[in-house]
């Protein structure tokens, strides 16, 4: 399923607004699924457990806020 | 330590897509994005549809599938210039991209088409989040699919501008009742509905001459 690319899209995501942010290591990432958006909260996460990698994103997980609308938004991350 | 972001998830292909957009408008291009299940119909409309318009409405088809360049090749036999993604190459990707799509660009006489049909891989779920740079979405729906697809598939059927429901002339043989699919995708969108048989060629009027029409409001506005 798309899920996996989406994942890959929003790792690199994570790991530029990390490195913007000055953020060694992404604890949680805030993201957000409308129920419109066509994907699976559960799917994107399987798919983010298995891409994740390296010293910033190794051990960073998904938490996904769903909402009623066609958005998927990368909300905040957090880290040290 | 929280820092907020706020960024859409598929920046990078949006950003790809407002190109694939302006280089369509540069040179005068219409784009439509074919979405539909595997079986749909959608080759076989386009060759309808090509058979009819073109060249008086000069086309172009862009065809995706993970495998195979065997849709190129029947649109190629209509006299319409067409290429081929096969998303086998690019990790089997079940639906088309806006990279994929700006790469493909290159490998058509842009100039000389009027409008160009992007038929995305068979699937009724993936292709609806990737913006591929098109001007417009249509979904192919076909009788045997059942009639409660709009309201299971409610992003897909939600941003269509015009939905063609393939393959009328199976609704003797079937179930399928055209109320109720109306009804629900009434629900989801306002968009006009066309039944039609890419078969018999029963209802492809209306199809064209909405496509045409497509096609003069697009060349006003530019």
């Amino acid at each position: 399923m798309h899920e996996v690319s989406i994942a890959e899209a929003l790792a690199q995501q994570v790991t530029e607004a990390a490195s913007r942010h000055g953020l060694a290591t992404v604890r949680q990432i805030g993201v957000c699924v409308g129920a419109r958006s066509g994907v699976v909260p559960d799917a994107l996460a399987f798919a983010f457990e298995i891409l994740r990698a390296g010293p910033v994103l190794g051990a960073a997980t998904l938490d996904v806020r769903a909402t009623d609308g066609d958005d998927l938004r990368l909300e905040w991350i957090e880290g040290e | 330590m929280r820092v907020e972001v706020l960024e859409r998830v598929l920046k990078v292909n949006d950003a790809l897509a407002e190109e694939v957009r302006a280089t369509l408008d540069l040179a005068g291009t219409l784009a439509i994005n074919l979405i539909g299940s595997p079986g749909s119909g959608k080759t076989a409309l386009l060759e309808q549809t090509a058979g009819i318009l073109h060249p008086r409405v000069r086309l172009g088809v862009i065809e995706g599938d993970i495998a195979t360049t065997r849709d190129a090749e029947r649109i190629a036999r209509c006299g319409v210039p067409a290429v081929q993604i096969e998303t086998r190459l690019v990790g089997n990707a079940c639906h088309l991209d806006a990279n994929l799509v700006r790469a493909a660009l290159t490998r058509l006489p842009l100039a000389e088409i009027q409008v160009l049909f992007i038929e995305n891989v068979g699937n009724l779920v993936c292709p609806s989040a990737y913006d591929l740079g098109e001007h417009l979405r249509v979904v192919v729906a076909s009788v045997p699919e059942g009639d409660d697809k709009p309201r299971k598939y409610p992003s897909t059927f939600g941003r269509a501008a015009a939905v063609v429901l393939n393959k009328v002339d199976l609704l003797p043989v079937t179930d399928f009742s055209l109320p109720a699919f109306t009804e629900g995708l009434r629900e989801v969108t306002g968009a006009p509905l066309f039944p039609l048989s890419a078969r018999t060629g029963e209802g492809l009027g209306t199809w064209l001459a909405w496509v045409e029409a497509q096609r003069e409001v697009a060349r006003r506005v530019s």
